[in-house]
């Protein structure tokens, strides 16, 4: 007998589009029929894991395959928190940020509660609200960033969490210090407000302002960060969320225990220790990156948004889901944007010049009508 | 008011046996009354009911069990008739067939095509567990517009793109029917309350532009054409300024609206303004002509939602040339396979659903199960679909659908021609073939 599934499941549930992601690259390959792929889709870290990082991957034992991990990564906390001058039971580390998304929309919101976030960002704070019967209030951007009184306006009595992507992907934009605080201030104690931080470590910009610094002085602040973009280390799935510990007490309720593998744990501890030089080695990286396809593109006359992060968006003159068939065929692999609700446009990795150059030139062989479509 | 979900449908439980003729005849169209259809349009729907009924109580499913299920679409009230099919020789489902699937009857025995001809739609589907689902709609009558002059939209200042009211709901379908457009402009939008209605009833939805003195200057509809493809009608702009600017405007918040829905793709097959042909890819064309028999040939458009994660097509070889190309064009990733018949057996009676549009003069018809006389079945829909007058006669292929590749060859040595590919229009990509009449 086949279950009853309308019966089983929530509304909520079953109206939910599932995401589907990309075909593993070899498959891709064969699919557009390219010998060599360049994967500028997902702001991976073109120049991978820190040294030790790898070390560590490298010389983990493989009889600990066999034994369960820290169960709460014990040592990764010690370090985090010691580096930001947290307590350890102030960090709550998850299979990626990812997990520690659906972690805080569990532990605070139920059913008729409320989220606020941006129309044209990550899409995970929208996805996980939307599927556990959470309403998503969409506030559209402004000027390609956060619209802070927009943002304030739609609070009610049912708002429980504000999601902040700062710097925001895709658009690279970011509020400053004066301006996140007055909005945490203005937030108060009835809701938290989370602050996306993965892109982080690329900001160069002085008045970017460093999450973990404000939590003393807001207890309503949840602090995201990732060990996916930087640090290199998307294939693990390892990111973490820091907040105040009455907060992060209630969060730790609906968090799942050992998600975390153990290797993830040893390269992310690995990656903290040896971050300084590889830091400094992506941002030059990025930076040139930026300055090489701001002037390519500029020179096609495309419309960049390009702010913080190691990404851009590109306005193309057409459809960007046929431009990522066509620079598939190419062998470079973009994001298409109209899932972000960002039509016509690609988002780019700012990777290694080899990856730039190609992507310069398939793009340049696209807009001439030389690629199909 | 419009009522819930669960106030919309009445299901009565019956042997399809011709003495309850009786009982489900008046069931349908007090049914439709209460569901606010008039009670001529009521009456249509009772006579279609009435022969597709004795249709199937004297032929194909006769003493069999089955349910009938009256809908209040809210712009329509429909019929649908549900029985399991396992068992039954379903070639008697055909439009065409006259109950007895080999026989080759005249019109007057179709109980089908008998039927189609007092409603707007009509729809066969089966299931995989040969669930049979058997639709016919009837559209309720509204007033046409009274002669009200519309005001010239005031001009400049802020216009607001959103979901429109239902008083910019009707201006909007005024000036769609009384301003200048290259578009198609579909007849419902002669009927501001059923385009009111339609929206209404979830089946589809509108965004407008909006002046700062609230004249509506533009507006689009879309709605699922399938389960995972969002046609759009427009986007429509009727200002004297900037009407690029509104178009886009109209087509962007569209997508944002479907952006993270389970919409793979859009397609637009009533034309697109010149300002967004370079947003969609040009999917083939289509033909339609109206009653004095003039064809009016448009491009179709589409775009996907996301990144292609490609698919594996079924076709014959006689297709494989032009499917090659055309993806080439499109850039898009397909496996392509031959099917080719190695002389195994194939028993029964094919079936075609057809989605008859009688104000249209259009039908659309569908495989819905294999047999070996699918060269005949085409060739004797297509005969008998003309002599109804049916104008535009459109054969789609499930490319998806392994079997559904046998059909290519028949399709097109009987007149038809391969005109627009849409793609993940079903299980995979859907071809739509037109029949051009020698």
């Amino acid at each position: 007998m086949q279950p009853d599934l309308d019966f089983l499941t929530p509304a909520y549930v079953r109206e939910f589009e599932p995401y589907v992601p990309s075909k593993p690259d070899t498959e891709l390959k064969k699919l557009y029929g390219c010998p060599r792929l360049y994967r500028l889709n997902n702001n991976e870290n073109a120049l991978g894991p820190p040294p030790a990082a790898r070390e560590a991957i490298r010389n983990f034992p493989s009889f600990r395959g066999a034994l369960y991990p820290s169960g709460d990564s014990y040592y990764l906390r010690h370090e985090i928190a010691a580096r930001h001058g947290l307590h350890p039971d102030q960090i709550i580390v998850g299979n990626g940020a990812n997990e520690v998304i659906a972690f805080v929309i569990k532990a605070f919101c139920a059913p008729g509660d409320n989220i606020i976030t941006a129309d044209r960002t990550f899409a995970v704070y929208e996805w996980v609200a939307t599927f556990s019967g959470i309403t998503a209030r969409l506030i559209p951007l402004k000027k390609d960033g956060f619209d802070d009184g927009e943002m304030f306006r739609a609070i009610d009595g049912r708002t429980k969490i504000i999601f902040l992507c700062n710097p925001n992907n895709p658009t690279g934009t970011y509020w400053e210090t004066e301006r996140l605080t007055a909005f945490l201030a203005a937030a108060g104690g009835r809701r938290i407000v989370v602050v996306d931080e993965a892109y982080c470590e690329y900001v160069e910009a002085v008045d970017y302002p460093d999450g973990m610094k404000l939590i003393a002085d807001f207890p309503n602040l949840v602090i995201f960060r990732t060990f996916s973009k930087m640090y290199g280390l998307g294939g693990l799935r390892i990111g973490y969320l820091a907040g105040s510990p009455e907060v992060v007490d209630m969060i730790r309720r609906t968090c799942v225990v050992y998600s975390v593998n153990g290797i993830a744990q040893e390269a992310a501890l690995a990656a903290l220790r040896d971050d300084a030089d590889h830091i400094r080695r992506s941002r030059e990286l990025v930076r040139n990156s930026r300055a090489y396809l701001r002037e390519e593109l500029g020179k096609m006359n495309l419309p960049v948004i390009a702010g913080e992060g190691n990404f851009l968006v590109v306005r193309l003159p057409g459809s960007d889901t046929l431009a990522y068939r066509q620079l598939m065929r190419e062998g470079v692999m973009i994001r298409p944007m109209t899932s972000f609700r960002y039509p016509n446009h690609i988002r780019v990795t700012l990777a290694q010049p080899e990856a730039m150059e190609a992507f310069v030139a398939a793009l340049k062989r696209l807009l001439s009508g030389e690629v199909a479509g | 008011m419009i009522s819930t979900p669960s106030e919309r449908t009445l299901t009565l439980q019956v042997p399809f046996l011709s003495s309850f003729l009786p009982v489900i005849v008046p069931f349908v169209e007090n049914a439709a009354g209460a569901f606010g259809l008039g009670r001529e349009d009521a009456l249509k729907l009772g006579l279609a009911t009435e022969e597709i009924f004795a249709f199937l109580a004297v032929g194909i499913c006769r003493g069999k069990p089955g349910e009938i299920e009256c809908r209040n679409g809210i712009y329509y009230a429909g019929v649908e008739f549900r029985f399991s099919g396992t068992e039954l020789n379903l070639g008697g489902l055909n439009i065409t067939s006259g109950g007895n699937a080999a026989a080759d009857g005249n019109l007057e025995d179709m109980g089908l095509l008998l039927a189609s001809r007092t409603v707007e739609r009509l729809h066969i589907s089966v299931g995989d567990d040969r669930r049979i689902n058997l639709a016919v709609a009837k559209d309720k009558t509204y007033p046409p517009p009274g002669e009200d002059v519309l005001t010239a939209p005031d001009s400049g200042g802020k216009i607001t793109v959103r979901a429109p009211n239902p008083e910019e709901i009707k201006e909007f379908s005024l000036r769609v029917v009384r301003e200048p457009t290259e578009l198609c402009r579909p007849p419902y939008f002669h009927y501001p309350g059923k385009v009111v209605d339609m929206i209404a009833s979830g089946d589809y939805e509108a965004t407008v532009a909006v002046t700062a003195g609230g004249n509506v200057v533009g507006g689009l509809l879309h709605h699922f054409r399938t389960e995972r493809i969002i046609q759009i009608i427009g986007p429509f702009s009727f200002a004297a300024a900037d009407r690029e600017g509104i178009e886009r405007s109209l087509f962007d918040a569209c997508l944002s609206r479907v952006a993270r829905s389970r919409a793979l793709g859009v397609v637009a097959l009533h034309g697109l303004p010149a300002s967004l042909a370079g947003d969609f890819e040009t999917l083939g064309r289509l033909c339609s002509s109206d009653e004095d028999g003039r064809a009016t040939v448009r491009k179709t458009f589409g775009r996907l939602m996301n990144e292609d994660p490609g698919a594996v097509i079924w076709t014959a070889s006689e297709l494989s040339a032009h499917l090659a190309g055309e993806y080439r064009r499109l850039a898009l990733a397909r496996e392509i396979k031959i099917v080719s018949d190695q002389g195994e057996t194939r028993g029964g009676d094919s079936i075609f659903s057809a989605e008859a549009l009688r104000d249209r003069g259009s039908v659309t018809l569908r495989p819905l199960w294999p047999g070996a006389d699918l060269a005949a079945n085409v060739e004797r829909h297509v005969r008998h679909l003309r002599e109804e007058g049916f104008r535009d006669i459109f054969f789609l292929l499930d490319l998806g659908v392994p079997w559904h590749a046998a059909l290519a060859p028949a399709l097109l040595a009987r007149g038809f021609r391969p005109e627009t590919i849409i793609p993940f229009g079903g299980r995979a990509d859907v071809i739509i073939f037109q029949h051009h009449a020698t």
